[in-house]
């Protein structure tokens, strides 16, 4: 019974840091992706400066190069950075125009058309069932790729809080599966059409083809050709969009892989030590 | 006969211009003192003489990759691990390449503490670990790099129940992802599907992998016949510099040599293998696939063109996870059958089973060094070896066909050949197969050729005609085209699986070529000839104001002309 109790402690613990963590990455993407005014860019700068400092301790997973680049980029925009960057929001994200990229779902899933509400609506009733509605100062969509992140930072909270409480083994995994679920069936199958479209629109004449030896997806994507989006800066269009876009993609497609596996090892465990709550039960013991 | 079309030209995909990127070698300092041991500074010599290749001897390597510092990785891209006998920690190793901007999924890990132990002498041993090493080296540099998607999480296979939910020790493993802009999944193709054992691919408009399902067996790697999946550790940039450099005779000492190609089950079997003089020939040279079920037996033919005196493919013989020992047989025979109908010796390649690493010494002891070196190399280094400008296959068909010319043509050559370009051989692993056409009930409506997902088969407008066009180096005969034929079952399409040199070399050929209508308002290209005579007659006596239409005008054109008469 030590072996179990000690087993679980450790593990409620790692569990709910990792979602604690995920969370706050998920809510750094989801500001970043938001109109730059000057004082969000100014918290996101100071908070890409104090992550980066712990950055090295995530090495151990594959979105480590992702997560860098985006702090990296966050941290460039230092000083008066903010307005390169709300020069590039509205050109990328509000003008109609060749270079428009709509940070929403429905532009990319709804197959009645961009704005043809359908993926809006579901996205909003999803809302709804986890028991949360629009802010009425939001102003946006539902279906905007900042609020869908913040929903999937919403999950890892409330994830973390069924961690922390003794009982609740089963409240966290609804919560874990919930997420994988939110971003198997819906968010990964459209950020990185987003990434895609966002890095063509910063890159233009860039073929996003196998057949182009110079820039092609494995080679924008690797991590130390990261450099290949930073050297675009200051041709006018400095890219950091396209590497915000691009490492959430990846933070996303990476949380999606590792929530699998974080289901898959906590269903095995729990089949071989029988109900579920012993899961909590060793804990209360 | 299929008429010969002129000026055939053939659309192929552009390869991507890989340049050879700074490596890192790092070999374990105890590899001195295994078995008889290996000279690490002679390798050193010989592998630093590669431009952008830096060696480093350090101690304790395989679960330690502090031992190096930060430093030593600048400007290093790819990495290159020589491990002694020590244990492999992949996720410490994977850990330290993200932090040094090295690409984790392109490490290239090799345990020269057997192969060091296995050797019989020093000299072989020193020999076979720099020709395996310049191998991994070769590959490191021209990997391609990797996506995101190609990475799945996993835990090792040995970990404490502790320390389960730790995540510190996560690694990741490599599994195939799609090439955008190469994928014909859009497009209905579900080859890839088909060939994966675990159902853990699925084509809905969009390809995706469930990677928990995923055993990375490669199987979906060679069945797109576009090349469009990418594995990173096995793309076939990879395996044509490893194979490539295996058999470059300026590089190492050894020769003639044999390639031996191994699954992944049985590589991990001969590392049990560890006491002198256990190994097998050092003339053989492993390259090490998932399964032998994703290698093109084009791959046997274009080792041999580089001077291999013999090819092997050796496989477990227990029961394949992949359920593969069928078609591996199959592949070997196919092309044991080909080379010598082109006039080459047969036993210049084999397929072996074997059941250990012991069964598998003995077993690659069938050729005598002394026959080997005098019988098979003649035959096969003398007619083929000088046909080096043939570029290395990938994985689509259309490259094994040019390697089979390329293989035919300089068996012509040979003052000994007999050898016409009339070969053909029907064979059910064949890799291509021969699509034909029965002129009078070919209505060439296009529907085969829409479905084609290699681009075999194409209908061509040209003029006032249609062309139905076949290309044999591109049939996969993955059969998609027989059930959507309106007339196959009156036998208008029939798939043999056969190689026939002729039509390979004369590329795309017609198959059946009919008049085109045009719109009689805008002149509007509308339907074949041969399309609107059919649809007649199946609705003779049953026919309406709109069937005499429809040979007459386009769709639009139809619907204004039917408003206008009411």
């Amino acid at each position: 019974m030590d072996a179990i109790r000690g087993m679980n402690e450790h593990s409620d613990q790692v569990m709910s840091e990792l979602a604690c963590f995920e969370g706050a990455a998920c809510r750094l993407f989801a500001a970043s992706l938001r109109y730059p005014d000057q004082e969000r860019i100014e918290a996101l700068v100071e908070a890409a400066g104090d992550l980066l400092q712990e950055a090295e301790s995530l090495a151990a997973f594959a979105f480590y190069p992702a997560w860098n680049q985006a702090l990296q980029a966050l941290q460039s925009l230092a000083g008066a950075g903010h307005e390169i960057a709300a020069k590039e929001y509205v050109n990328l994200f509000l003008v109609p125009g060749s270079s428009l990229c709509p940070p929403y779902a429905s532009h990319y899933l709804d197959y009645s058309g961009p704005g043809g509400g359908l993926i809006s609506a579901m996205i909003e009733r999803v809302y709804v069932v986890s028991g949360l509605v629009l802010s009425p100062t939001l102003g946006d969509l539902p279906d905007h790729v900042s609020v869908e992140l913040e929903f999937v930072s919403h999950l890892c909270r409330r994830e973390v809080e069924a961690w922390q409480r003794d009982d609740s083994p089963e409240a966290a995994l609804a919560f874990l599966e919930q997420r994988f679920q939110f971003l198997d069936r819906h968010m990964n199958l459209w950020l990185p059409r987003f990434a895609r479209a966002v890095l063509a629109a910063a890159m233009p004449g860039t073929k996003l083809r196998e057949s182009n030896p110079v820039v092609h997806p494995e080679h924008v994507r690797m991590p130390e050709l990261g450099t290949d989006l930073r050297l675009l800066q200051g041709t006018g269009t400095d890219g950091f969009y396209a590497v915000l876009a691009e490492s959430a993609a990846t933070f996303l497609h990476h949380e999606r892989d590792l929530l699998k596996l974080r289901l898959k090892l906590f269903k095995a465990h729990v089949s071989s030590r029988g109900d579920i709550r012993r899961w909590g039960k060793s804990r209360a013991d | 006969m299929p008429i010969e079309l002129e000026n055939s030209m053939e659309c192929c995909s552009t390869q991507p211009v890989v340049r050879p990127l700074k490596t890192l070698v790092l070999l374990d300092a105890a590899l001195a003192k295994t078995g008889d041991g290996l000279d690490l500074e002679d390798i050193r010599r010989c592998l630093e003489a590669v431009e952008d290749v830096q060696v480093m001897t350090v101690s304790g390597l395989g679960g330690h990759p502090e031992v190096v510092s930060a430093s030593d990785y600048c400007g290093v891209q790819r990495l290159v691990l020589g491990l002694g006998e020590g244990e492999y920690q992949r996720s410490a190793w994977q850990a330290q390449a993200r932090r040094v901007g090295i690409d984790p999924l392109g490490i290239e890990v090799l345990n020269l503490g057997t192969h060091a132990a296995l050797a019989f002498s020093k000299t072989d041993g020193t020999a076979r670990a720099h020709l395996l090493l310049a191998a991994a080296v070769s590959a490191a540099s021209v990997f391609p790099g990797s996506v995101p998607e190609n990475s799945k999480p996993c835990m090792p296979a040995q970990l404490s129940r502790r320390s389960i939910f730790t995540f510190a020790l996560i690694e990741y493993r490599a599994v195939p992802w799609v090439r955008e802009g190469l994928c014909r999944a859009s497009e209905g193709c579900t080859l890839c599907v088909g060939a994966c054992p675990w159902q853990a691919l699925e084509v809905d408009g969009e390809w995706r992998l469930e990677k928990s399902r995923c055993r990375s067996c490669g199987l979906c790697v060679s069945a797109c016949p576009r090349d469009a999946i990418s594995l990173p550790g096995y793309t076939h940039q990879q395996l044509a510099a490893r194979l490539g450099t295996l058999l470059d005779k300026e590089v190492g000492e050894i020769w003639p040599r044999g390639i031996v190609f191994l699954c992944q089950r049985l590589a991990s079997s001969l590392k049990g293998l560890t006491h002198k003089g256990s190994g097998y020939p050092a003339e053989w040279l492993p390259v090490e696939v998932p399964c032998l079920g994703m290698v093109n037996p084009a791959w046997f033919f274009w080792g041999l063109s580089r001077g291999a005196a013999a090819v092997a493919a050796v496989c477990s013989d227990y029961p394949c996870p992949f359920g593969r020992e069928e078609a591996v047989r199959g592949k070997v025979a196919y092309a044991r059958e080909l080379l010598a109908r082109l006039g080459g010796l047969e036993d210049a390649i084999t397929g072996l089973a074997t059941a250990d690493g012991s069964a598998f010494k003995g077993e690659l002891r069938f050729l005598p060094v002394e026959k080997r070196r005098s019988e098979v190399p003649r035959t096969v280094r003398q007619d083929l070896v000088s046909f080096r400008s043939l570029p290395a296959p990938d994985f689509t068909t259309k490259a094994a066909a040019e390697v089979f010319l390329g293989a035919a043509r300089e068996l012509r050559k040979s003052p000994r050949s007999t050898v016409s370009f009339g070969v053909s051989v029907a064979h059910p692993h064949s890799p291509f197969g021969v699509v034909r056409v029965e002129r009078e009930g070919c209505t060439a409506c296009g529907l085969c050729a829409r479905v084609c997902p290699s681009g075999a088969l194409m209908l061509d407008r040209k003029n006032d005609h249609l062309d139905l066009t076949f290309n044999h180096a591109l049939c996969v005969a993955c059969g998609a085209c027989l059930p959507v034929c309106r007339g196959s079952g009156e036998g208008v399409l029939t798939l043999a699986r056969m190689t026939d040199m002729e039509l390979l070399a004369r590329e795309r050929v017609l198959l059946y070529r009919s008049p085109g209508l045009r719109c009689e308002i805008c002149g509007t290209p509308t339907a074949s000839k041969a399309l609107v005579a059919r649809l007649t007659t199946l609705l003779e006596g049953h026919g309406t104001r709109a069937t005499d239409s429809i040979g007459r005008y386009c769709p639009s054109c139809r619907v204004i002309k039917s408003i206008a008469q009411g």
